[in-house]
């Protein structure tokens, strides 16, 4: 298996917040602290309006992982990053590091104003044994290892956040992407970093509308 | 002059009890994580999706690739 992944068509992206919903009700994540969320950029251009879900991305070379004073994180077979919240001591650092504002701190826990980090599992809980009540507790549901994925993912309504072996989810977007090119529309990989990666430069009008 | 050492070592003896003392108890700090279940070992809840066995990762990885599919239209839907 290839590593655990998260993409986001923006193409398709309504804007609904199903996937923070999903979130915080599976996990029963408190108030406050939001695992995902989604970003707007050009608000109200018609036609430059896009939509992204955005949460921790399970990153391969992880910043948050290297910051960590305490070595709380680990990063799992399928390359889903993990953290440990009994070695945890709410420093901050992971989240200065983390370039998707992924991880979170809520208030009015061990440390008062800033508790141990919380952030999106991918749905893989944490160190405990799988599907317990401890884990469910600190971490929420384990629902990889209930043979399921992220429930961000499956319950998204229009299919534009997707998750699962990046290979896999890779091969869809893929799919989406040539039908939308051959039926000569955007093809909405732009803003997800394909045109920096492959060296194409983003719509002209995208920078100058957004002013 | 040697009860003066004697004093002085005892004192020190007790300072370092009482200092050990107010150290943090069984502190996980700087030891890392604790170590994980693989996620192909089925969680024990009453949730399971009995689409693989318990600590195959093979089938494991097999349900869960299946499973995404789930999320492919062009494969959900049948070409008109």
């Amino acid at each position: 298996m290839a590593q655990m992944k998260f993409i986001c068509d923006t193409e398709r992206c309504i804007e609904c917040n199903g996937c923070v919903t999903a979130c915080k009700a599976e996990h029963d994540v408190p108030w406050g602290v939001n695992r995902r969320r989604v970003v707007t950029i050009n608000d109200g251009v018609a036609g430059a309006e896009k939509s992204i879900s955005v949460a921790c991305m399970h990153c391969s070379d992880a910043p948050c992982m290297a910051v960590c004073p305490v070595q709380c994180f680990y990063k799992t077979d399928e390359g889903v990053v993990l953290h440990d919240k009994d070695v945890c001591i709410g420093c901050g650092y992971c989240s200065y590091a983390c370039p998707f504002g992924a991880p979170q701190f809520p208030s009015g826990a061990a440390f008062s104003m800033r508790g141990k980090m919380d952030k999106c599992t991918f749905c893989a809980g944490g160190p405990e044994q799988n599907g317990s009540k401890a884990e469910y507790d600190k971490y929420g549901r384990n629902r990889l290892s209930e043979g399921k994925l992220p429930a961000c993912a499956e319950m998204c309504s229009t299919k534009a956040l997707m998750a699962g072996d990046g290979d896999t989810i890779a091969d869809i977007f893929r799919s989406r992407v040539t039908v939308r090119q051959t039926n000569g529309k955007a093809a909405g990989a732009e803003l997800f970093g394909w045109g920096t990666a492959y060296g194409k430069k983003p719509p002209a009008n995208s920078q100058e509308k957004r002013g | 002059m040697a009860i003066f050492v004697r004093a002085k070592l005892t004192t020190a003896l007790v300072l370092t009890g009482f200092l050990a003392g107010c150290g943090q108890g069984g502190d996980q700090v700087g030891s890392g994580p604790k170590a994980d279940q693989k996620s192909s070992v089925a969680a024990d809840n009453g949730y399971l999706e009995k689409t693989f066995k318990s600590g195959d990762k093979e089938s494991w990885s097999k349900a869960l690739k299946d499973r995404a599919q789930g999320q492919n239209d062009y494969v959900r839907s049948k070409p008109l």
